[in-house]
């Protein structure tokens, strides 16, 4: 059986395709001007990339701030919960979830079973979210994925004072016109980072194994920094990359509901008879 | 005499020569590149217009957060007294300033006097600042000074459901994306944009005649929409530069700091 989970979040589109409990290919692109296009474009590049077409996918959940808008998904799940789910399955120790995206950060706390027991979230102010990176990668004058590579060695790393991102990037602006070294405001840079999303986490309360999700957890500096102000070590996601977790919990509840819908042989999934593989 | 004022403000420089009367010249620079230099370019400018040489000008004032960045000696002041004496000194009915600078917003209720009776600034968030302004004109590819010039009635308005300036221009992005009009979402911003200085207004009183100065006091939407909020009327210097309100006081306040000796 082939399950598809379409994540479409603010800046980045995400799809996973699982077969057998088992996650055959993913994809991620930056988003479309509209929800419905970059779910659309992101599964169709996993479907190409897997040899399979939308013909294949028996069941299909989006998630993400744009999953009511996707036509070809059964049903959706929210975020919060999928990723709950998709780290889960990647490493069964973990209870706590930080995930950072681009336009919001959540801190989650599930249960044994990746159930979502309580949560914490930001989407009102863009410090502590992938945005807060990007502004501050531009004022830097490098690409994001290189700001964490930027910051390796900083002897001194600055104090940005503000929280709000677009005072700090202002606040970059005078250092950098002070003369002041890039590897230290980048590394400041990180750390202001990490010490706002450790303030959400510490809200909702950290319970031992923790993983980081979301586009961010590939800032490698901001992830140290983050374990540093945390007091703790981050438990490994093994081979899936962090930004697809939601997108791979969306997965693993398109498989589960689709095998409850057929148990109970009420709504008929489309594709649940046809015969592939084992299925 | 002359009495040269300088604000070094988080996005422009503004600096004014006051003659006996009134201002004789004045230059507002954008803040590109070093600061220093783009003071000293904007004072030396100031002087010539004046006709004058900096070494004439015996009573020099600075202010604004950028201060430190003025490479002469002059006189300092905080930004909310120079605003309130200015203020005062053009309009005397004043009770209330409103600045709406590039990066924060200041609301300052002042007595009968002149004095600073209170302020309240907003410096921890860009919300409600020049800045955002900038950002949403941006995004609409529209001047920053014609995002103003658009006012329409309540209910047509685009609704903005954020504060933060970063994720109001996703915001905006996502109107155009659903075809909204650049206009509805402009009057949606402006009046966003007023909804928050009039809560600043209204914690502190409210009390009229209310005078608006910095650079977003160019923005008529962004006033009407804090009259239409209030009730009341807030007005603008017609014989000043919004902008230079602040250097201006910052000339006065060093005359005044002279002449008391």
């Amino acid at each position: 059986m082939i399950y598809v989970g379409c994540d479409v979040g603010s800046l980045s589109g995400e799809a996973v395709i699982i077969e057998d409990n088992a996650i055959v290919v993913h994809e991620i692109i930056r988003v479309r001007p509209r929800p419905e296009q970059t779910a659309l474009e992101v599964t169709q590049k996993a479907l190409t990339k897997a040899k399979m077409s939308f013909d294949d996918i028996d069941y299909c959940v989006s998630t993400g701030y744009g999953r009511e808008k996707i036509p070809f998904a059964q049903s959706s799940i929210s975020e919060i919960s999928c990723h709950g789910r998709g780290a889960q399955w990647a490493n069964p120790s973990v209870r706590t979830i930080i995930d950072i995206g681009g336009q919001d950060a959540k801190v989650i706390k599930v249960d044994k079973f990746g159930y979502m027991v309580d949560f914490v979230m930001n989407d009102k102010c863009a410090a502590g979210t992938g945005r807060f990176l990007e502004g501050m990668a531009k004022v830097l004058g490098v690409e994001l994925e290189d700001l964490a590579a930027l910051s390796s060695g900083a002897a001194s790393p600055v104090s940005l004072t503000k929280t709000c991102t677009v005072l700090s990037q202002f606040e970059v602006l005078y250092m950098l016109n002070d003369g002041i070294d890039r590897t230290n405001i980048a590394a400041g840079i990180n750390r202001a980072m990490a010490e706002r999303v450790s303030k959400l986490a510490k809200r909702v309360g950290i319970r031992e194994g923790v993983a980081i999700t979301g586009g961010v957890a590939k800032n490698f500096a901001v992830v140290k920094s983050l374990s540093e102000v945390l007091g703790l070590e981050f438990v490994s996601l093994g081979e899936v990359d962090p930004q697809i977790v939601g997108a791979l919990g969306a997965a693993l509840f398109a498989k589960e509901r689709a095998e409850r819908e057929y148990e109970k042989g009420g709504i008929e999934v489309k594709g649940v008879n046809k015969k592939r593989g084992n299925g | 005499m002359f009495y040269l004022g300088c604000d070094v403000g988080s996005m422009t420089t503004k600096t004014v020569i006051l003659g006996n009367k009134d201002v004789v010249a004045y230059d507002i620079a954008a803040n590109n590149g070093n600061l220093t230099k783009v003071v000293e370019t904007s004072v030396n400018k100031v002087v010539s217009k004046a006709g004058v040489s900096l070494a004439d000008i015996d009573v020099k004032g600075g202010t604004g957060m950028g201060e430190q960045y003025i490479p002469f000696d002059h006189s300092k002041e905080g930004i909310i007294k120079c605003l309130a004496v200015a203020v005062y000194w053009i309009h005397p009915h004043t009770r209330t300033v409103v600045d709406i600078g590039g990066l924060s917003t200041s609301v300052i209720s002042i007595n009968g006097h002149g004095k600073v009776l209170e302020y309240r600034t907003s410096d921890k968030c860009a919300s409600g600042s020049g800045f955002f302004l900038k950002l949403a004109a941006q995004a609409l590819e529209l001047k920053v000074e014609d995002l103003g010039n658009i006012i329409i009635p309540c209910g047509e308005r685009a609704h903005m459901g954020t504060q933060c300036a970063v994720f109001g221009e996703s915001e905006i992005v996502s109107h155009i994306n659903d075809g909204e009009e650049p206009e509805k979402i402009a009057a949606g911003i402006n009046y966003s944009l007023g909804s928050s200085v009039a809560t600043m207004i209204n914690r502190l009183g409210g009390i009229q005649d209310i005078v608006a100065t910095g650079g977003v006091a160019k923005n008529k939407g962004v006033l009407r929409a804090i009259e239409e909020i209030l009730g009341m009327e807030v007005i603008t210097l017609s014989s000043i530069d919004e902008q230079l309100v602040g250097a201006l006081g910052a000339a006065l306040c060093a005359q005044q700091r002279m002449q008391q000796g």
